[in-house]
């Protein structure tokens, strides 16, 4: 892989790069500047290194290696965020930190608050929060509409992470820099984009299908049943069959996406039918698992933290957001870890 | 002399007044009826079910009493089943064919024929030719209603006397919409409006005294029922599969038949005939489904499930709990087979509505009560009410933490009380039955649970808590977020390029028999997919509110709907819409109700409401029959004369919202004192600096119509309060306020007889009032320590508030809550973006 390549790398997945893949851009230098050294990376150090680490120790390699991207990260999804939230809390904090009962609504009454029924137990009040969403009506219709562009940017943004993280990968950048990665996201931003229209083609076909043309042609059948049950729990296996899809289609997507990093091929849909197939395969949906369901684990143990986490107090709202920040670094270090998985399995 | 009589006087005056109480008529406190002699109706009903064609044929006996001094020259019937004949009678036109989201399936109507009225023993009074019925349409003028039928009588009905009529019929059962039909193609009937029952011949009060009428209106949309109390008998026959799977109205009699011990008679055919009777009722109703479980529970009656409460509602009615004491009740629960783990659910609920509505309203008389499960292929029939019969309503999953069933059931129980044994007209005065029912609703749900906890459906189970804000994912937004797609999309599958029509050719291709009228796309109504649970991770970004109390609830989803007409004073088809008629009948009167209980008092108001429904039981009260009953107690209880408030509440179309606007407070510049001719040094001036004096300014608001009395508190710097009562007229009077040193609350004591004079030293109203249109006061306060905060209300006992964001002000904000709001918020969508960008 061009001039960052280990030559003692010499694993199949390299191979393939060197002898296939065609060259990376080369990294823009300002005029003048020296030419960048070649980086100290030792055999072992290497995250996408064929040494003994199966493609789990691969993807916890990577992701050890690249804190400093998943931080860049994990500030990208905060300004994408806060795009959406600035609004929100200047129409909320407008309408609740003057209320004479503010520390109950935050969760840590005060003594004077103890006196009065409503505000003894503490915590946002109910009809407090409907009056808020009806006072502010125009404004919480507008944060959907606000979180739906956001949450495409965020999508279009993903396809840029896909090809830093699996460019990165492949190129056994270690560590991980941000510049780097934005390169070979750059680079690999058509390709990536690609698969992920093929998958959200995909989905949305299979979701029809299934909830659909099954669901419709069950619908009368289940609806007559004498037992309410009959439809709950069809609609169930329809549900489950539909989230069984969902993932194998992402699998898919995400090998399609790792082969054309590999290979430098560009036919989005001819990958992403090749990694139906190969999505199949024990090893890789057993690599997803192995750092899918830990992530979505902490997630929900965070969870359960953030739930405790009540009051004004500035030290319990740090926390607060630290605990956000935290998660999303989790949820895009899995996502950073499978994709270097599969590199590795590839 | 003169100063004896004077005491004589002052004593007597406060003897009336300390036994005004005591005078007033004793609640109800037995399950006593009426003299039977005084009922206007017998009706003996023989009908048989044919569960193929779902038609019913039926002969009937019905003695009815002209109670009327002028003879009666008409009969007028309500033949209501006949709103479900097409889509041109009035109920249809009024609701679009829709019913609390289901549709009318015009492919199996309903409708009830008519095939012999005459008086007994007499000639046939209906036309030979089914055409020349005359049918009256007298609410809107459409000639294609059938739901009223108008039989001249060749002999009229002298005042005071009886008639006998003899009358045969036949009925067909509509797919279930609206409360009535049959579902699963003949597996569940729920048979209700399904008789010819006459209206009531009554002295119209809308018109000069003695302007004696039918009052039977068509049936409409947004409309119920009213009919005069009676007597029924009745004998149905089913087929032999609904053997013990039927309920109805009343109390089965044996039919003699040993070889059952349901009591029923096994006939040479093989269908099965029951015998029901009931009395003092106005409607009869009754119900079969193949699959019922039918469990029988013994409510034993007593103090209920709450002996405590009992004692405190006796103490508050000033009698002996012993004389609160309630009837035993058998109740029938109907279930489903796949609910019947719900019947512990369903009992608690139907036991709690039995004992707090006894306590509070009066003890249920009938010696049985019916609770239906209805069929899943009939869910329409759930959620309504029926003399001794109720349907309630649930799920094949239920959250423990809502209260559904419960709520349904609950409210279905109270009707019982509000339209069973207080008859109002429910055409006239929706509000009557509904909205007291919703009202006795919530005060049993207080009692007896611990409120409301919002959730979120995934994969059909429940997640509690709620999203920030409303955001069903990229596809459903997308229809709301790009504009030029919205026609791409189908309104009823949040999909996009969704469409029915393309869904039921893609059914039939899979060999779908039935392609569905409808589908839902996610199993059932408010569920969500679980790969939402996925994007969101809503353990950890969801907002876990604390459980909402119905009175919240209730009151935040009346100010939801936006102001346009006025609680009373409208039939139930002339609000503006439906959901004016919804809202105006069912929240804002118990909102309403409860904002009359925060102005009486809880002790007041349940003395006010035991007295009004122990004077009007098995009678048909009207609005000014309630406003005099309530008064009546007001008054004696030493709370004046509330007829103004009864026009704030029920009759007026005003928005309740009472707010803090401002508070500030600012030092008042002071000049160091200054003996003449002196010329003071700057340190002595310092030396004897007075203390600080602040001037504080609150203005609160009445940012709706409504004026009534409100408490105003404000709080200061060191943690002191000053109590206010803004009222009426806007002058401010001054509550005595001490510190218990116990709780450390501030407990509230008298309420100064003068309003505060403008412009005094302490306190100053600075505004004068200028009637109808000042919508705010000023209270200026000078004192050495700062206002720090304001609030109306502050006990919450009004409960009619448009607005409780703004019904307080604080100078120091506190940025906890919208901060962890925000927080939240931000966790949700930087979690749901990642899982985006993960695509």
């Amino acid at each position: 892989m061009g001039d960052r390549m280990d030559p003692g790398m010499e694993t199949p997945l390299n191979v393939l790069a060197e002898t296939e893949a065609p060259a990376p851009a080369p990294t823009r230098r300002r005029a003048g500047a020296a030419p960048a050294k070649p980086r100290k990376r030792g055999r072992d150090k290497a995250a996408g290194a064929p040494t003994s680490r199966g493609p789990l120790g691969a993807g916890l390699a990577y992701v050890g290696a690249s804190w400093r991207v998943l931080l860049f990260v994990v500030g990208v999804q905060l300004l994408l965020g806060l795009t959406v939230i600035v609004p929100f809390y200047s129409a909320a904090s407008e309408r609740l930190d003057h209320h004479p009962h503010a520390s109950s609504l935050a969760g840590s009454p005060t003594a004077y608050d103890g006196t009065l029924s409503a505000w003894a137990e503490g915590g946002l009040n109910a009809g407090i929060w409907r009056d808020l969403k009806r006072e502010e009506a125009s404004l919480f219709k507008g944060l959907g509409v606000t979180f739906f562009w956001v949450a495409i940017v965020a999508w279009l943004f993903g396809a840029l992470a896909a090809g830093g993280f699996l460019g990165t990968a492949v190129s056994g950048e270690d560590p991980v820099r941000v510049g780097a990665f934005l390169t070979h996201g750059a680079r690999l931003y058509g390709p990536m984009l690609r698969v992920g229209l093929c998958f959200a083609l995909a989905y949305y076909l299979v979701a029809r299908l299934v909830l659909e043309a099954w669901g419709g042609s069950v619908a009368s059948t289940e609806f007559m049943d004498s037992s309410e049950a009959a439809g709950f729990w069809g609609a169930r296996l329809r549900e489950g069959v539909v989230v069984i899809c969902f993932f194998w289609l992402r699998m898919a997507a995400d090998l399609a996406r790792t082969r054309m990093a590999l290979l430098g091929t560009r036919g989005a849909v001819g990958a992403f039918l090749r990694g139906l197939g190969g999505a199949l395969r024990p090893r890789v949906w057993l690599a997803a698992l192995a750092f899918g369901l830990p992530t979505y684990g902490l997630l929900l143990c965070l969870g359960l933290g953030a739930q405790e986490l009540t009051g004004d107090d500035p030290w319990v709202l740090v926390g607060l957001f630290l605990v956000f920040q935290i998660a999303v670094f989790l949820r895009w270090a899995g996502r950073a870890a499978v994709l270097a998985a599969f590199a590795k399995l590839s | 002399m003169k100063n004896r009589t004077l005491l004589w006087i002052w004593a007597a005056l406060a003897a009336v007044a300390w036994l005004a109480p005591a005078l007033l008529p004793t609640p109800a406190a037995q399950a006593e009826f009426p003299d039977k002699s005084a009922t206007t109706l017998h009706y003996s009903i023989d009908a048989a079910l044919d569960a193929k064609t779902h038609q019913i044929e039926a002969k009937g006996a019905l003695r009815w009493r002209n109670d009327s001094p002028v003879e009666v020259a008409e009969m007028r019937l309500h033949l209501y089943l006949n709103a479900f004949k097409n889509e041109l009678s009035s109920f249809m036109r009024e609701s679009s064919g829709s019913h609390r989201g289901h549709t009318f399936d015009k492919a199996a109507p309903g409708w009830i024929t008519l095939t012999s009225f005459k008086r007994k023993g007499g000639k046939e009074l209906l036309p030979a030719d089914e055409k020349d019925y005359e049918f009256v349409h007298e609410d809107d003028g459409n000639v294609d209603d059938q739901t009223v039928i108008r039989i001249p009588l060749q002999q009229a009905i002298p005042g005071e006397a009886e008639a006998e009529f003899e009358l045969t019929w036949t009925c067909k059962m509509p797919r279930v919409f609206a409360r009535t039909g049959q579902g699963g193609n003949g597996a569940f009937f729920m048979v209700a409006q399904w008789f010819p029952k006459p209206g009531v011949w009554e002295d119209d009060p809308e018109k000069p005294e003695g302007s004696w009428g039918w009052n039977c209106h068509q049936f409409h949309g947004s409309s119920e029922f009213y009919a005069d109390y009676g007597s029924y008998d009745v004998l149905l026959t089913v087929p032999k599969r609904f053997e013990e799977k039927v309920g109805a109205s009343g109390q089965r009699v044996d039919m003699n038949d040993s070889q059952t011990e349901h009591l029923g008679r096994r006939n040479e055919d093989g269908s099965i005939t029951y015998r029901h009777k009931v009395d003092h009722v106005h409607d009869f109703s009754w119900v079969c489904g193949e699959d019922f479980k039918v469990i029988p529970e013994t409510f034993a009656g007593g103090a209920g499930v709450d002996e405590e409460e009992q004692a405190r509602v006796a103490k508050i009615l000033g009698v002996e709990p012993k004389a609160l004491d309630l009837p035993e009740v058998t109740v029938y629960f109907l279930l489903q087979p796949e609910h019947e783990d719900q019947l512990e659910r369903h009992k608690r609920a139907v036991f709690n509505a039995l004992t707090y509505m006894g306590f509070y309203y009066g003890p249920y008389p009938y010696p049985t009560l019916t609770v239906v499960d209805p069929d899943h292929r009939g869910r329409d029939a759930g959620g309504m009410e029926y003399p001794t019969l109720i349907t309630g309503g649930t799920r094949y999953v239920r959250a423990e933490k809502q209260t559904s069933p419960e709520g349904v059931l609950v409210h279905e129980f109270g009707h019982q009380h509000f339209y069973g044994l207080l008859g109002s007209n429910e055409f006239r005065h929706a509000w009557m039955d509904e909205g007291m029912c919703t009202f006795a609703t919530g005060k049993v749900l207080t009692k007896a649970y611990d409120g409301y906890s919002a959730a979120q459906w995934y994969g059909g189970l429940p997640h509690y808590g709620e999203r920030p804000f409303a955001f069903a994912g990229l596809a459903a937004e997308s229809r709301k977020a790009v504009p030029f797609a919205g026609s791409l999309f189908d309104d009823s599958w949040q999909v996009p390029f969704g469409s029915l029509s393309v869904v039921r050719s893609i059914a039939g291709a899979f060999g779908a028999q039935h392609p569905p009228e409808s589908i839902s796309l996610w199993a059932s109504y408010g569920e969500v997919s679980p790969l939402a649970f996925l994007r969101e991770v809503p353990t950890l970004t969801h907002l876990r509110l604390p459980p909402t109390s119905t009175k919240e609830y209730e009151r935040s989803r009346n100010a939801d709907t936006p102001m346009s007409d006025p609680v009373a004073g409208r039939r139930a088809w002339e609000y503006m819409n439906r959901r004016a008629y919804g809202n105006n009948s069912y929240r804002r009167t118990a909102s309403s109700l409860r904002t009359l209980e925060g102005y009486l008092g809880e002790a007041v108001m349940l003395k006010a409401m035991r007295h009004y429904c122990a004077t009007w039981r098995f009678k048909h009260p009207r609005p000014t029959d309630f406003y005099a009953s309530i008064a009546a107690t007001a008054k004696a209880e030493g709370k004046g004369d509330i007829a103004w408030l009864m026009d704030e509440l029920f009759e007026s179309a005003t928005t309740f919202d009472f707010g803090v606007e401002s508070v500030s407070a600012h030092p008042v510049p002071t000049l160091p004192a200054q003996p003449k001719g002196e010329v003071a040094k700057a340190d002595d001036a310092s030396k004897e600096e007075k203390p600080k004096i602040f001037e504080s300014n609150v203005i609160v608001r009445r940012y709706g119509g409504v004026r009534m009395p409100i408490d105003v508190r404000l709080r200061f710097e060191d943690g002191s309060v000053r109590e206010f009562l803004w009222d009426r007229k806007d002058d401010l009077y001054e509550f005595a306020v001490t510190l218990d040193s116990e709780t450390g609350a501030w407990v509230r004591g008298a309420l100064g007889e003068k309003p505060l004079v403008t412009h005094e030293t302490a306190l100053s109203r600075v505004t004068p009032a200028r009637g109808e249109q000042q919508r705010w006061a000023r209270i200026r306060i000078r004192s050495e320590k700062k206002v720090r905060s304001a609030e109306i209300d502050p006990t919450y006992a009004y409960s009619l508030d448009a607005d409780r964001t703004n019904d307080g002000r604080s100078t120091e904000p506190r940025r906890g809550a919208a901060l962890q709001l925000a927080l939240r918020a931000l966790g949700w969508v930087e979690l749901s973006n990642s899982f985006y960008g993960g695509l």
